[in-house]
């Protein structure tokens, strides 16, 4: 894992490097006619006159030790920036990642156990269209019903002035959390329901009804707990999210969260904050692969880490 | 089935229940006015905009105030921070005195030290807009000012409560920008660094001269003003004001969730006029120019002969292209655009005439088998249509054209890495003669060549006290910039100034979009 991640790190770093936009000119527009005698002073001091490989070692020590650097946009350290908009994602996602899984793991079950019936069909449909359509097109609509035109929630952002509780800015929670979850939600039920199907013509499951247990039993012991594995496998995937925010999500509903971030930096050009935010993503995708070899390793006793093949 | 179906119901009806006792309502508060603030690339407020770069945000009016306040149309001064000023019979002394008894809305002292500080502080900042350090430069000893040493320029100096400015020439600007310039508290930044001063968490909660200071910043989402008790003059009838980021600006408005904005995107524009609860004024006063800028210094730019860049003044259909792409926009065909003083009547209108153009083109030897490459750096969907638009007519002219918009920041591709041969640019002026200037500043020297004419008159305009040298200095210009047409003006941009009708009390014309200027705020009345 940590060779990937040094590996990754380079590839962010001089990838951000060879763009063609110079990230303190970038932040002085022609049309404001500014005077930029003092940005060579600046560029220096700044680092961006070494030579790029010393930019990439010092990047990473600091890194390592901590030290994240600043965004040149903001001159905030990019510490802070972290730690000011990463709850708002966490909240965002956690949100998301919650309800979907409870719905999705709920009609998932219920759409495998009764297939044909009324919630399988349901299902198909709702699977339909999250996979279908994208989640900012849903992020749209909601948005111009609930907020255009309905006026009923708000148009943006995580709070207004004014609102200082959690409940208070609920409402602004409402919209994205719910564009994030139909989205997630989707391919989960359709995973969990054929996991449901697959898991139901096991032959352990026919033993299990041969033994003459009661139906909820087979089901609950046997079908719902094996079906389960896989569908973890995914949700644990999904665990970057919670570091890297929804990107278009967070930027159609102008969510102050880490999605937003990034989407802010690339278009101001601000790279400390691309880099940083990049290579946490990295991470965490890896850390999250790193989970999920864990966690198939204790569903399935087939697989174990660290095994040879003899 | 109908037993559950009735749960169904009851479930639904008590979300909805909920969200509803969740959700406010937009409601008009007599007291609070919320504004949007606009910002590039759809960034969210992150604090109060520094005024030495951009300013005309109504948050910086309200916050900040300089010696002087302009009115709307930025022909006329009075003073604000300071009493009166005097100028010397020369040209080369200003003279300005202080009021007194004036706070910092932390309850220090406003001095004539707050004003030196600030002076010499805009040059050694990185981002200052220019109109501030080119007025600077030209004081005496500021030379001597750099980013890396503390000493302050000789030729501006205090005594009392009287500050003396020295200038080298006579700078009849001064004044009119001194009135821009925003005076910081020094007590509170003098040690700062100021070549991130920008940046700085001052801005987070800044401490200011107008009649309103920050109570709360919630970094992305609002900041809430609430007027500052230490301010000298009268309380606004306003008490609060909210200032929020819209990505909606049509929708926001229509839904009563604001009462004032400001801005020049067409598709809004075209939208707000069918809402009926928001007046409409076009901002006055310091034009916002768009034009083409040829690159020169490519040997191979298929438009370095004078004929050519004429031709493309007939051959393109400006009025109805501007026209379509922006509603508000007015075609100019000179630097001083036709309405302001000193236009010049002589230049011709360059009526859409396609035999005209080609037959510029055939005097030119224009080369059709050498490609234009056309760019730009604004990504408006409007500057899009405009762009693609005049590209079309270029082709319909016969010649090869390569559109796309630039792919690193504007101030790098247009000096530096120069893969052009026309670009698409914009420049909010404070005054004509800062349009003039571009044809010899460093910069445009490296895609235009020295233009030893246009400095030689520049030089005139800037040190012109009396209105007849202004005159003779701007036809000149003028008369110059047609023979040479190294930039084609093509439109201005004003923008709409938006204010809900539930407030009274508000001027019947506003100043440009990024300049300070007296707009009778603390009469503002809400209902």
């Amino acid at each position: 894992m940590i060779p990937m991640a040094l590996a990754i790190s380079a590839i962010i770093f001089f990838a951000s490097r060879l763009s063609p936009i110079d990230p303190l000119n970038s932040l002085i527009s022609p049309d404001a006619a500014a005077d930029a005698t003092n940005l060579a002073i600046l560029k220096e001091r700044l680092g961006f006159n070494d030579p790029i490989f010393v930019q990439y070692f010092n990047w990473l020590i600091e890194i390592f030790r901590g030290n994240f650097g600043y965004s040149i946009q903001s001159g905030q350290p990019i510490s802070e920036i972290l730690a000011l908009r990463m709850p708002a994602t966490l909240e965002l996602v956690l949100a998301a990642l919650i309800i979907s899984t409870t719905l999705s793991l709920l009609i998932g079950l219920v759409a495998g156990a009764n297939r044909g019936g009324l919630t399988d069909k349901f299902s198909r449909v709702l699977a339909a269209i999250g996979i279908s359509v994208p989640d900012f097109f849903i992020g749209l609509a909601l948005l111009n019903i609930f907020a255009y035109r309905v006026s009923l929630l708000p148009t943006g952002q995580r709070i207004s002035p004014g609102q200082v509780t959690f409940i208070d800015r609920l409402p602004h929670l409402i919209l994205p959390v719910a564009t994030l979850s139909i989205a997630m939600l989707a391919v989960l039920i359709r995973y969990t329901r054929n996991s449901v199907l697959d898991t139901i013509n096991r032959d352990f499951v026919k033993t299990a009804r041969s033994k003459g247990l009661p139906e909820w039993k087979v089901m609950w012991s046997h079908v719902f707990r094996n079906s389960l594995g896989p569908v973890m496998v995914l949700i644990a995937f999904r665990l970057p999210l919670l570091v890297g925010g929804a990107v278009l999500v967070e930027a159609v509903f102008q969510w102050p969260g880490i999605g937003k971030t990034i989407v802010e930096a690339v278009t101001v050009s601000d790279y400390p904050v691309i880099m940083v935010v990049s290579l946490l993503i990295a991470v965490a995708i890896l850390f999250a692969s790193f989970l999920v070899d864990i966690v198939k390793s204790i569903l399935d006793p087939r697989v174990r880490l660290g095994a040879t093949i003899e | 089935m109908k037993g559950n179906l009735k749960k169904v119901g009851v479930v639904i009806a008590a979300f909805a229940l909920a969200i509803t006792s969740l959700t406010t309502p937009a409601t008009a508060d007599a007291t609070t006015l919320t504004f949007a603030e606009t910002q590039q690339g759809g960034v969210g407020i992150k604090q109060v905009g520094p005024p030495w770069f951009n300013s005309g945000s109504l948050t910086q009016m309200v916050l900040f105030r300089g010696l002087f306040k302009a009115n709307p149309n930025m022909t006329t001064v009075k003073p604000d921070l300071a009493s009166s000023y005097k100028v010397s019979k020369d040209g080369k002394t200003v003279t300005i005195k202080m009021k007194s008894g004036l706070k910092w809305s932390d309850g220090k002292a406003i001095t004539v030290d707050d004003v030196i500080w600030s002076i010499n502080s805009a040059l050694r900042v990185t981002r200052i807009n220019a109109n501030y350090s080119n007025a600077f430069k030209l004081i005496d000893g500021a030379s001597a000012v750099t980013a890396s040493n503390k000493v302050n320029m000789s030729g501006l100096t205090a005594k009392g409560d009287e500050i003396t400015i020295k200038l080298g020439a006579p700078q009849p600007l001064l004044i009119p920008i001194l009135a821009q310039f925003m005076i910081l508290p020094k007590h509170v930044l003098e040690d700062e660094d100021l070549l991130r001063l920008d940046t700085s968490k001052y801005w987070l909660n800044p401490v200011g001269s107008g009649p309103f200071k920050v109570e709360t910043l919630s970094p992305d989402n609002f900041i809430t003003l609430v007027q500052n008790a230490n301010y000298e003059g009268p309380k606004a009838k306003i008490t609060k004001i909210n200032v929020v980021a819209s990505s909606a600006l049509l929708a926001d408005a229509r839904s009563g969730k604001l009462d004032y904005f400001i801005t020049q995107d067409a598709d809004t524009i075209r939208g707000m006029r069918s809402v009926n609860t928001f007046k409409s004024f076009q901002t006055s006063g310091a034009p916002f120019h768009r034009y083409w800028v040829f690159n020169l210094s490519n040997a191979d730019n298929p438009l370095k002969n004078v004929k050519a860049r004429e031709a493309l003044k007939y051959g393109i259909d400006w009025t109805n292209i501007v026209k379509a792409a922006y509603p508000h926009g007015k075609v100019i065909n000179s630097g001083v655009p036709s309405g302001l003083p000193f236009h010049l009547k002589s230049i011709p209108k360059y009526k859409f005439n396609v035999a005209k153009a080609k037959a510029l083109l055939k005097e030119a030897n224009f080369d059709s088998s050498k490609t234009v490459r056309l760019r730009h750096y604004h990504a408006g969907p409007a500057d899009l249509v405009f762009m693609s638009a005049v590209a079309q007519q270029m082709q319909e002219l016969g010649m090869k054209v390569e559109l796309t918009r630039f792919v690193g920041d504007a101030t790098t591709e247009l000096y530096t890495n120069k893969n052009y041969d026309i670009a698409l640019k914009g420049l909010s002026t404070f005054d004509v003669s800062e349009w003039f200037s571009e044809y010899s500043n460093s910069n445009f020297d490296k895609i235009l060549g020295t233009q030893s004419k246009f400095a030689e008159l520049n030089a005139e305009l800037a040190t012109a006290v009396k209105l007849k040298q202004r005159a003779a200095a701007l036809r000149e210009l003028q008369e110059l910039e047609q023979e040479t047409l190294l930039k084609l003006p093509t439109y201005l941009l004003p923008a709409y100034v938006y204010v809900s009708k539930r407030i009274s009390g508000t001027p019947t014309k506003y100043g440009p979009q990024l300049y300070l200027y007296e707009n009778n705020f603390l009469n503002w009345v809400l209902s």
